[in-house]
């Protein structure tokens, strides 16, 4: 009889253990959940802000897209320009360089 | 009797020494330089050695064109310039590259030392690779890309002058000011090109040879030319970004 008690006991402890285990697990689940939702909010707080970027564009004034368009090509346009200008500066280094004057050997 | 001191012979010596590498450290370039530029000096008759250095100079030459053909294909595939520009400078390294690729297989072929001297002359009289076609060729391809660029300020002016009219009231009088200089820029800008295509044909071997000061005024006038076409481009250039700016602010309200 005492035997058999102690025995039930030893089981109901065991039980709670395992009871209070699962709901630890559980409110770290949640916690861990909670962080997760928390992630995706600053993430969607990244999307909100290309967002409001996008709204920036819409209350832009109409035709600018197009002029932004025309302002990259034009932007290009005056880089290809630049580099032009550098080799040139770099062909005249070298003529310099070499010289042109008639070595007789 | 002067007492040796040893502290203040090994100060003297370590002067001396420190002068010595320094004059050792100047002389080394300047000979370096004196070798490269006087070149080899050959003795009377001695033809195979005036051919080789004639080589030498017909190769550096091959060289440097090779070089320009590669900028000419990159720019072209990059869409820097057209087809038709590309070709027209293509077509111009080829013919120098042939030429000096003649005088390479006549010089190799001769046998007396004053044909080979006067081969060797011709090399620069006759090509003028780096006083003439290397800077007149990269200065074509530089107005080509100007020429270029203009156009593609005057291609996308409708879409401007479009944006401007749709543009809120209070923004269009900046916007038409901008606009204006824009336009006054690149009409500028065509004209100095107009200005850099007729210098062109004056730059010739033959020009530098006949009358050096002429030519170089004329290579004055094209870099002069080129320089203030680059200059009005960027002023479009900065014209259309800042009417950019103001069309892509959010409207005042």
């Amino acid at each position: 009889m005492s035997w058999t008690k102690t025995t039930l006991r030893g089981k109901a402890f065991l039980l709670f253990a395992a009871l209070a285990l699962l709901t630890f697990s559980l409110v770290l689940a949640a916690c861990g959940s909670g962080a997760k939702a928390n992630g995706s909010s600053n993430n969607a707080g990244s999307s909100n802000i290309s967002t409001s970027q996008q709204q920036a564009a819409s209350t832009s004034t109409p035709g600018s897209n197009g002029i932004q368009n025309a302002d990259q090509q034009v932007q290009n346009a005056i880089q290809s320009v630049n580099n032009a200008g550098s080799d040139t500066n770099n062909a005249d280094a070298t003529a310099t360089a070499q010289g042109d004057t008639p070595q007789q050997p | 009797m002067k007492k040796f001191n040893l502290r203040h012979f090994s100060q003297q010596l370590a002067t001396v020494g420190a002068i010595g590498v320094m004059a050792v450290a100047a002389l080394i370039p300047a000979t370096a330089f004196a070798a490269s530029n006087s070149g080899t000096k050959c003795a009377k008759g001695d033809t195979k050695c005036v051919i080789t250095v004639g080589d030498t100079l017909i190769a550096n030459r091959q060289t440097s064109l090779n070089t320009l053909n590669g900028k000419i294909s990159s720019d072209l595939s990059a869409h820097k310039i057209t087809q038709d520009q590309a070709s027209a400078l293509q077509a111009d390294v080829s013919t120098n590259e042939s030429g000096l690729s003649s005088l390479k297989t006549k010089l190799d072929a001769e046998t007396s030392t004053t044909a080979a001297r006067i081969d060797v002359a011709n090399i620069f009289l006759q090509f003028r690779i780096y006083v003439v076609v290397l800077p007149r060729d990269y200065r074509m391809i530089e107005m080509d890309v100007e020429l270029n660029a203009k156009g593609v300020m005057q291609n996308v002016a409708p879409e401007i002058q479009a944006a401007i009219n749709g543009a809120p009231a209070d923004k269009q009088e900046q916007l038409k000011q901008l606009f204006s200089d824009y336009q006054a820029q690149v009409s500028n800008a065509e004209s100095q090109i107009d200005t850099a295509q007729a210098d062109f044909p004056g730059m010739t071997p033959e020009n530098y040879n006949q009358n050096k000061t002429a030519y170089e005024a004329n290579h004055k006038a094209l870099d002069t030319a080129l320089k203030n076409a680059s200059q009005d481009l960027h002023q479009a250039a900065k014209d259309l970004h800042q009417m950019a700016n103001i069309m892509g602010l959010p409207a005042s309200h």
